[in-house]
């Protein structure tokens, strides 16, 4: 097969899996991706590979053979653990090491799809093909090489968006989500505030942040906790005043999207939302304060399914980096 | 067609082999050789010389496919009756005919008329006897010996591992239950939905296992 058709195929593979899997990926893992998805091409100097390593890849044909060695599920765990490992030890991040697995990884099966097989069970000789029969298998540089390829690169349009969002994101976005206004009216701690909306008070934990504990009773005063409420408060417990500095409003007009799928309480009765604010007071309620105080590194994330996991995520990641908050703050800190 | 009209239904008939040209006139039965020309295919010298006299050589195939070489081997050795299938119907066939008698019979009818003639015998298979063709032979009290080539490519289909990811997503729908997971259990339902919907492609799929 061609470099193109495996590097697709890896791309999509990886997409693929972080979708459907509890990882997501930053551009690195994507480059990793790439290149193990041509790396078992070594072994053969004919190859786009071959040709850059020269001499090299001769020695590997000479000693393995083409489909051998390199294209076993030996190397894809020796590679996925010295490699992988090190991308993982060098970027601190567990998505490079699952890349260069699922990139080595699907040039193997890639090639289990060709007419050829490939010996996955080296030093055993025996061909591993999938599927089983030669008339439905892909034959290399031929017409049903383009059309996998096209396949290929459908699929990975298809999960690529999914990856960015996760299957959970997917699954809650498609469930939908009812929509609430009201006004604070009270700020428990960082992640607890109390909602007005249709004439009651309602209690509202925000969705996936877990900001330090500062109000409940058994626990100590949390690393940050002080802070993240102050943040809480000042953003969400604004006075707004009119031009003469009369106090028109208490507490500040939000909005609360609660999916619909999943409980809509937790376990202490407190409704589970997502508060946005109108930040450029045009009526749009579009900047998400749970995402808000993961980035200034004022709560960490929660470890279970919902909306926006892998947006949190990325943007506790981001902070991690930047040492913002917490991050800094509380060192020892547990990273979920 | 050549259609039998004796009363005897052509039981008592030697085997005529693709012998047309074997004259034979005896008016024994099978347990009594007759006399006169009857030419007594049994002793005969095997064609291939590379086997002890006695040795079967067919080519590789399927289980019906090697019992259907086997018969026609014996029936070349003169070891066998046609006219014992009940699919040749009495009459007098020769190789292609039998050939399309032994594909019409069941395995098991053929695999009863071949029982006493390859007990003991070795049978040399000229490749690969997959599937249930070698077990087939084996039962029959036959010594099966493949002839395999160096450098020959053995192949192992992997499409069953479809099958075993169907089975893993349908146990992960509990499991995402029990953890109280519902994009888990979408997920996985999903999963086996699509396995078991295209499960006639996987079948389809599969590396013919008598091939």
């Amino acid at each position: 097969m061609k470099v193109a058709t495996h590097i697709i195929f890896g791309e999509c593979c990886l997409f693929a899996a972080s979708a459907v899997s509890d990882f997501h990926y930053e551009t690195l893992s994507v480059l990793a991706a790439a290149v193990c998805s041509v790396l078992p091409d070594a072994d053969y100097p004919k190859s786009w590979l071959g040709h850059q390593l020269g001499s090299i890849s001769e020695d590997l044909y000479r000693a393995f053979g083409h489909r051998s060695f390199l294209h076993s599920l030996l190397a894809l765990v020796l590679l996925t653990t010295t490699l992988g490992f090190l991308l993982w030890w060098i970027t601190g991040q567990p998505a490079t090491m699952i890349a260069v697995g699922v990139g080595y990884g699907s040039h193997l099966f890639a090639d289990m799809m060709t007419l050829g097989g490939v010996q996955l069970f080296w030093p055993s000789r025996l061909i591993a093909v999938f599927p089983g029969r030669d008339e439905y298998r892909v034959v290399s540089g031929g017409n049903s090489e383009r059309v996998f390829v096209a396949v290929a690169l459908i699929f990975a349009l298809l999960f690529y968006p999914v990856s960015r969002v996760g299957f959970d994101g997917l699954i809650y976005r498609m469930g939908g989500a009812d929509t609430l206004y009201g006004r604070v009216t009270k700020v428990t701690d960082g992640d607890t505030i109390e909602v007005e909306t249709q004439g009651r008070s309602t209690p509202v934990r925000l969705i996936g942040v877990d900001a330090p504990e500062t109000v409940a009773p058994d626990q100590p005063i949390g690393c940050y906790g002080p802070q993240a409420s102050d943040y809480t408060k000042r953003i969400l417990y604004e006075r707004e005043t009119d031009e003469e500095g009369r106090v028109v409003r208490e507490g500040r007009l939000v909005k609360l999207e609660i999916p619909r799928i999943g409980d809509s309480e937790d376990a202490y009765g407190r409704t589970l939302a997502y508060v946005y604010l109108d930040a450029d007071g045009d009526g749009s309620y579009e900047r998400l304060f749970n995402e808000d105080l993961i980035k200034q590194g004022l709560a960490r994330t929660t470890d279970f399914s919902h909306t926006y996991r892998r947006e949190f995520e990325r943007a506790r990641e981001e902070a991690e980096e930047r040492g913002a908050g917490l991050w800094s703050a509380c060192p020892e800190v547990e990273t979920s | 067609m050549d259609f039998d009209t004796s009363k005897s239904n052509g039981r008592d008939r030697r085997p005529s082999g693709r012998g047309a040209g074997f004259p034979d006139f005896s008016t024994g039965s099978v347990s009594r050789p007759g006399r006169g020309f009857d030419t007594p295919r049994r002793h005969r010298q095997p064609r291939n010389g590379g086997e002890r006299t006695g040795d079967f050589r067919i080519p590789a195939g399927a289980r019906k496919a090697a019992l259907v070489h086997l018969a026609l081997a014996a029936w070349r050795e003169g070891l066998l009756d046609p006219k014992e299938l009940g699919e040749v119907r009495g009459r007098d066939v020769d190789e292609a005919g039998l050939q399309r008698a032994l594909y019409r019979s069941s395995m098991g009818e053929i695999e009863h008329v071949l029982g006493p003639i390859v007990k003991g015998r070795k049978v040399v298979v000229e490749g690969h006897l997959a599937g249930t063709g070698r077990t087939a032979i084996e039962r029959l009290g036959a010594e099966v010996e493949e002839l395999r080539l160096e450098d020959e490519k053995r192949y192992i289909d992997m499409t069953p591992m479809i099958f075993v990811v169907a089975a893993v997503a349908m146990a992960v729908r509990y499991v995402s239950l029990g953890l109280d997971d519902q994009s888990l259990y979408i997920l996985a339902g999903i999963a086996f939905a699509l396995m078991y919907g295209l499960r006639p492609f996987f079948f389809k799929m599969q590396r013919p296992r008598d091939e």
